[in-house]
């Protein structure tokens, strides 16, 4: 299995401890090969490639078993001067899957100024994640930035409707509502963070309405307890799916690498 | 000693339709080691009268379909009941506290929403409570509350409040896990008799813990409000010793609802 979200770095507004050894204890408990991750430094760098170079260097540091295990997400803001080198250096570096924080760099994905960086994620195949919050609206601390908007990746799909998209934390209805409005968009993965109730609530309806394949793990380490998320797919009953992350690693090219 | 569970914090439906839920909670709740649930039954969930402003005869008919479904289970789990109010209608509140106690053999009072906890109409209840030597767990908010269409919860200051006030009162702080800022939340009851409840959705990493640290581990209560597998997940997953975790799964439940629980 494969964990599509795990953030290094620090969060300002509260005390969360990342450890590599716990992680991977988490991880062999819960059969997970292999966690992408990024650094949340990157939404509060000015520079937020910095982060990505900051994570590498930490990487490097890690056994080469344990560095393997890690699929890196570079922070990418397409406002800044330079994400154009910054993407290339990405891709030379072999990271296919850019997270974006409009929310955090202060850009709206309707932009027009963006058409030339979306025209380049297009045709060099890389996967794009969007986190929509990282934490509950109701515990927001004052400074944290509001949630990423639905209508606004809802119009981006539809103007490019090739791109491979994993939505993060978006929860029940604005997931449903994204999917709803691009039922046909071929590469449109989730996660069940933020969903409630389960065994029978939300999860399960909208394993339902999406199907298995366009469901992914994420286990928002070291936000959430790492078995949350397992819980989610055990109780949706996914989790032996033979349907479940196939699409999500065919995107990937998983089997390939 | 393995773990199993006591959820101090369970719903049940039991009205037309939601069948196949219920039944999926009782069956989620043998999977995973919770033996005994304290159910409560907020009234016709929002279809009568409001959810957390029930009428009296909403949530009389909510605690009488809990009596007859707890009397006539045949299962293998243990369950109990609170008796639910709406503070309110104070008068109606206390005779149902009366027959939810003494006919039905309810465990515990289980306050909603109509206004905070602290408001002097509540006292009297917490009072009767106190006779009967049964815990209050009182829906409690725990983010900003402007702005909450149809209820006008208790916050933890709130909860402080009526703890300081009734220190013979067995409180139990509803869902730290329920959405909103539970780090101001536990330090807002630290010092006070009020134990805190883990159930919602919310699953921080690091919760359990801090509670444990702030209000001590004796006064932390598992429980789940509708999520099953996310409670078992955060209390199994916490940085905590074996024996801390049986407390809180078992123990503490066990020692505040006294000898109401077999």
């Amino acid at each position: 299995m494969i964990d599509t979200l795990v953030v290094y770095g620090k969060w300002p507004f509260r005390r969360i401890e990342f450890d590599w050894i716990e992680l991977l204890e988490k991880m062999d408990e819960n059969g997970v090969e292999k966690a992408m991750l990024f650094n949340v430094n990157g939404a509060f760098y000015r520079d937020a490639h910095e982060a990505n170079l900051e994570l590498f260097e930490v990487l490097k540091k890690l056994p080469r078993e344990v560095e393997r295990r890690f699929i890196v997400m570079g922070v990418v803001n397409p406002i800044y001067p330079g994400w154009e080198h910054d993407l290339n250096f990405l891709l030379e570096s072999g990271v296919r899957i850019v997270v974006l924080l409009p929310n955090y760099h202060g850009y709206s994905l309707k932009d027009p100024a963006l058409s030339h960086f979306w025209r380049f994620i297009s045709t060099h195949d890389i996967i794009v994640s969007f986190v929509a919050k990282f934490e509950d609206p109701r515990q927001r601390h004052r400074l944290d930035a509001n949630d990423l908007l639905e209508n606004d990746v809802i119009d981006l799909l539809r103007t490019y409707r090739n791109l491979k998209v994993i939505l993060h934390n978006f929860g029940y209805s604005s997931s449903l509502s994204i999917y709803l409005s691009n039922p046909d968009h071929d590469h449109l993965f989730f996660d069940l963070n933020f969903f409630y109730e389960v065994p029978t609530g939300e999860p399960t309806k909208f394993v339902r309405i999406v199907g298995k394949d366009r469901v992914v793990f994420s286990s928002f380490y070291p936000f959430r307890y790492y078995k949350a998320g397992i819980m989610k797919l055990i109780e949706t009953g996914i989790m032996d799916s033979r349907d479940f992350e196939r699409k999500f690693r065919e995107a990937l090219k998983w089997d390939s690498k | 000693m393995r773990l199993k569970f006591i959820d101090v914090h369970a719903h049940l439906y039991l009205m037309q339709g939601k069948e196949e839920e219920d039944e999926w909670r009782l069956k989620y709740s043998e999977r995973y080691g919770i033996e005994k649930l304290i159910i409560s039954v907020l009234g016709s969930w929002g279809k009568r009268s409001p959810l957390y402003f029930p009428d009296p005869v909403d949530f009389r008919s909510g605690n009488k379909r809990l009596h007859e479904f707890i009397r006539s289970y045949q299962g293998p789990l243990e369950l109990y009941g609170y008796v639910t109010v709406n503070q309110a209608f104070l008068e109606d509140s206390l005779d149902e506290l009366r027959r939810g106690v003494e006919k039905y053999g309810f465990v515990g009072l289980k306050l909603l929403a109509p206004f905070p906890c602290n408001d002097s109409s509540t006292f009297k209840l917490i009072e009767k409570a106190v006779d009967y030597d049964i815990p209050i767990l009182i829906h409690t908010f725990h983010g900003r509350k402007s702005g909450i269409t149809g209820q006008n919860p208790s916050d933890s200051t709130d909860v402080a409040f009526l703890s300081k006030n009734f220190p013979r009162a067995k409180i139990i702080m509803a869902h730290i896990g329920g959405g909103g800022d539970w780090e101001y939340a536990l330090k807002a009851v630290r010092g006070t008799k009020v134990y805190v409840d883990i159930s919602g959705s919310g699953c921080d990493k690091g919760m359990i813990e801090k509670a444990v640290r702030i209000v001590g581990v004796d006064r932390v209560l598992f429980g789940t409000d509708l999520n099953m597998g996310v409670g078992i997940a955060k209390l199994l997953d916490s940085n905590l010793t074996h024996e801390e975790k049986l407390k809180i799964a078992w123990n503490n439940a066990m020692a505040v609802f006294g000898g109401a629980l077999k």
